[in-house]
């Protein structure tokens, strides 16, 4: 947490200072609301590096968003948004959870005109309450994306994040190991590409690297494994799946593309489909995700 | 002699009745799409150079983070008022070649009407705001309209001759050809149609694909 106070502090200076600099044409403007309800399976929701220790599930989500913009100048805006969701599993209702979060952003178009690059800064903090305790953490973010339309239809955008979990102290397995498997530092990279095929229909792709630290649960057959890598940074036992949960450290590929379509200018349905590849130490992990959502700005 | 007056003043109604009928004939035009559809905002419009037209002031509003109207025809030398009739703030641009110009962040009715003295397309767009676009069309004559719903103008008080009469619209594919027809006017009202190739143009307003992603 320290440490984010640390990179946090220059980026919101950052954020901040043009607003007592261009007071003039500085005002409050559009307010965001949005709300959003989901279906989603997982096919490793454990995030297993072993096949006989895969779980998969499906969850129901509801989010609600709310905020608004600053406009600060002709060229920059900021945003401010708070945010409360809900997760209901099928089977590991464990993991049930409630989220709440804040987050804040800056946005600079370097210039006018549709083609020009724009430069966006994001902050946010979230809580996640889980039905099970020990896999409750509160998640900071920070990143920072560059993009531009390339055509009317083609967009890119590309950036860096960096994260922060912090979860509870819970059962010691191992002595020698810490046993606060929620508290991560990662950092991840990102390219995304939106292609609108019609005024309706919207193709996204996104690839993103994703490098530090992670769970994975296994069972007690497969703890021997794990610990034999010696990557293991802390572990605990764990009530979702039954075994125990342990936090590695390695880099993963998430690949992921979605097709929406508007129904009207408010609101769309959407389909995701997420593909995750990670590595660490000797161990593989695979998981790949599914969703359908339905998404209404007013 | 009062009959003779009465005579005369008889005659000159009746020539300017004849001439009315005449010389001032109406071009009724029909603009569709490939598939048979009507095209609206489509101006049409007479081939013609005139001087520029003494001043004149047209508006487009700024109203629910959109403009209105979404296609503008003006004679060259016309003048454009922007007002914002928004709560909040928008930045009005254009790169066009006809006329290039910036209106920056404003709100209400802060500047005065653009003038417009060069024919051409001139596309609108806000800074802030993506979606929001519009277009603008200078014409050098004083003979043109706007296609409604139904995609019909009609160009009137036209003297019976030969015109070359163009269509443009903000969508119209890249074949030029298909917008100019040359229509020979006698003393009837004559009907014209054009079908022009259609480009769709998307709007960056649209529902979003996902929750959180912030943008303009």
């Amino acid at each position: 947490m320290r440490c984010l106070t640390k990179i946090s502090g220059p980026f919101f200076y950052f954020i901040f200072s043009p607003l007592s600099v261009s007071a003039d044409n500085s005002q409050w403007v559009e307010w965001i609301i949005e709300g959003q309800a989901a279906y989603s399976h997982a096919d490793n929701l454990s995030y297993s590096a072993f096949s006989n220790d895969s779980e998969d599930d499906s969850k129901l989500t509801i989010d609600a968003l709310l905020g608004r913009f600053y406009q600060i100048s002709g060229n920059s805006r900021m945003h401010i948004t708070v945010d409360v969701g809900k997760a209901q599993y099928s089977k590991f209702d464990l993991l049930d959870e409630t989220r709440l979060g804040a987050s804040i952003g800056f946005r600079h178009k370097f210039g006018l005109g549709h083609y020009i690059p724009y430069i966006q800064m994001n902050a946010s903090y979230h809580h996640n309450e889980m039905d099970s305790d020990r896999w409750s953490h509160d998640l900071s973010n920070i990143d920072v994306e560059i993009g531009k339309h390339i055509s009317q239809s083609f967009s890119m955008a590309t950036g860096i994040g960096y994260n922060i979990m912090n979860g509870q102290s819970w059962t010691v397995v191992v002595p020698e190991l810490s046993n606060q498997v929620f508290d991560q530092e990662y950092w991840h990279a990102f390219i995304l590409a939106d292609y609108i095929i019609t005024q309706d229909w919207l193709l996204s792709f996104s690839y993103s690297y994703r490098s530090g630290d992670f769970h994975s649960a296994c069972t007690v057959e497969n703890v021997a494994k794990v610990l034999a890598t010696n990557k293991v940074k802390a572990i605990t036992l764990d009530d979702v799946f039954g075994g125990c949960i342990y936090q590695t450290e390695g880099h993963h590929h998430l690949y992921s593309g979605s097709v929406s379509y508007a129904l009207t200018q408010r609101s769309a349905f959407n389909f995701i489909a997420q593909y995750s590849a990670g590595n660490a130490a000797e161990l593989d992990y695979r998981s790949s995700e599914v969703q359908f959502n339905y998404n209404y700005r007013f | 002699m009062k009959l003779s007056c009465l005579k005369i003043l008889m005659l000159a109604i009746w020539l300017l009745t004849f001439s009315l009928q005449t010389f001032a004939n109406r071009l009724n035009i029909t603009v569709i799409d490939e598939n048979n559809k009507p095209i609206e905002n489509a101006v049409v419009y007479i081939n013609e150079s005139l001087a520029e037209s003494i001043e004149k002031v047209v508006v487009i509003d700024q109203v629910d983070k959109e403009f209105i109207p979404y296609v503008t025809a003006i004679r060259r030398g016309s003048a454009i008022n922007f007002p914002n009739n928004d709560e909040i703030r928008h930045q009005v641009y254009s790169f066009s070649n006809s006329k290039n110009f910036e209106l920056p962040l404003y709100k209400g009715n802060e500047f005065r009407p653009v003038i417009f003295e060069k024919s051409g397309e001139v596309p609108l767009a806000c800074n802030i705001h993506d979606w929001m676009k519009a277009y603008i069309y200078v014409v050098d004559t004083d003979k043109f309209d706007l296609t409604n719903s139904e995609g019909k103008g009609e160009l009137v008080n036209l003297k019976a001759g030969q015109y070359e009469v163009l269509v443009w619209h903000p969508e119209q594919g890249a074949d030029v050809s298909e917008s100019l027809q040359t229509v020979t006017l006698g003393n009837s009202p004559q009907q014209l149609k054009f079908t022009l190739a259609q480009t769709p143009k998307f709007k960056a307003w649209r529902a979003p694909k996902g929750f959180k992603r912030r943008g303009y």
